[in-house]
């Protein structure tokens, strides 16, 4: 029998952008563009302003956790137009709404990874998203976890995917 | 000509707007949130179609399917599940358990819009992939020799290397599978560890109460 070799960090790195690129362009009808993959996990950006992370986990023959960390203007703009929403109505809603739309677009996201690992023959599933929103915020790097972070631009925004993965 | 009704299951209130926007007003849609909620709403009303979520918080979509199927035929009431984790297994899994059809998110308007169109109209039910059966296998470890144990095909095989106990299990499914046994018919696997007590044991020395049956 065939036993899967590892996932390459070049499929990483395949799975991640046609996962982002799929969300940006059919859920947000937005452009999303691969910028670069960084080794550096203290992303200066992430001081600057606010944001959300939104994390989901898989679990099985591969486990790991994608972390998708999205500036909170870019949130609003999003949800506005996926919604169909005025700013006013979405401040009035609070953060709620803001962080159902950042589980939505964190859990198709890492969705469309984990299916790509599927089909390449690494079974797992999905655990429920975690959403944090807040200015200084940082993602911790997870022991004896292989660590990618790739940053893309979609419509002049940073946002950046910071996967943590363990291969039996 | 009649409006066609549709129950939504979706805990999430972006997916529900969303949903909401590109059926109404050309359909009648009511959403549950969750699939207990979809049970209530199921027993007071009839529907054309049921498009569910996959994953809630405390259940999956198997429950809604098994349920709807219990009451009516596969094309009287047709399931479509949407979810983002829509692999292939799973989409093979939810199509033997009873579900017409199953579409990844974030969903494709035009295409989405048009299955829909086409299930309140001709119902079908969307083909399972002959060249793709998902079979279910348990493996464990007991005093050190590694047991796996596939249902379906009633095969139990022991070995001291899991891998070489899995590839077996891989290689003897194939064969019969190849013979013409049906597999992937196991749609729900679940493990359950449960904690037995004897109703009557003594009380173990500096313990005050006596252990209570589960």
């Amino acid at each position: 029998m065939a036993i899967a070799p590892p996932i390459s960090d070049i499929q990483v790195q395949e799975f991640i952008i046609r996962a982002v690129r799929n969300v940006c362009t059919r859920m947000l009808k937005r452009e999303a563009t691969f910028v670069e993959k960084s080794a550096d996990a203290a992303y200066t950006g992430f001081k600057d302003k606010l944001h959300f992370f939104g994390s989901v986990g898989f679990v099985g023959q591969i486990d790991g956790i994608i972390y998708l960390c999205i500036p909170d203007d870019f949130v609003q703009e999003a949800a506005g137009r996926v919604l169909g929403l005025s700013s006013a109505e979405i401040e009035m809603n609070g953060d709620a709404v803001l962080k159902d739309v950042v589980g939505e677009i964190t859990n198709m996201t890492v969705g469309g990874f984990k299916n790509a690992l599927c089909d390449t023959g690494f079974p797992c599933k999905l655990t429920l998203p975690t959403i944090v929103r807040g200015d200084h915020l940082a993602v911790s790097g997870l022991k004896n976890t292989e660590r990618h972070i790739f940053h893309f631009d979609c419509a002049g925004h940073r946002l950046v995917a910071d996967i943590q993965m363990r291969q039996e | 000509m009649t409006v066609k009704r549709i129950l939504y299951i979706e805990d999430s209130v972006t997916s529900q707007l969303i949903f909401q926007r590109m059926f109404t007003p050309d359909c009648e849609v009511l959403i549950a949130a969750s699939p207990r909620q979809a049970g209530e709403v199921l027993a007071k009303y009839p529907f054309d179609l049921v498009v569910t979520d996959f994953m809630f918080p405390q259940a999956d979509a198997y429950g809604v399917i098994s349920a709807v199927r219990q009451k009516h035929g596969p094309l009287a009431v047709p399931i479509i599940v949407v979810s983002g984790s829509m692999d292939q297994a799973l989409k093979s899994r939810l199509l033997a358990a009873g579900a017409n059809a199953c579409v990844n998110k974030p969903l494709l308007n035009l295409a989405f819009r048009a299955l829909v169109h086409q299930m309140l109209t001709q119902p079908q039910v969307e083909a399972q992939s002959a060249e793709l059966v998902i079979a279910c296998s348990f493996q464990w470890v007991q005093e050190g020799v590694c047991h796996e144990f596939c249902p379906e095909a009633g095969l139990h095989l022991t070995g001291l290397d899991r891998l070489q106990v899995s590839a077996q299990m891989l290689a003897k499914l194939h064969e019969l599978w190849h013979q013409g046994t049906a597999l992937g018919r196991i749609t729900q696997e679940r493990t359950h560890n449960y904690t037995l007590r004897r109703p009557d044991a003594a009380l173990t020395p500096g313990s005050t109460e006596a252990p209570k049956p589960h």
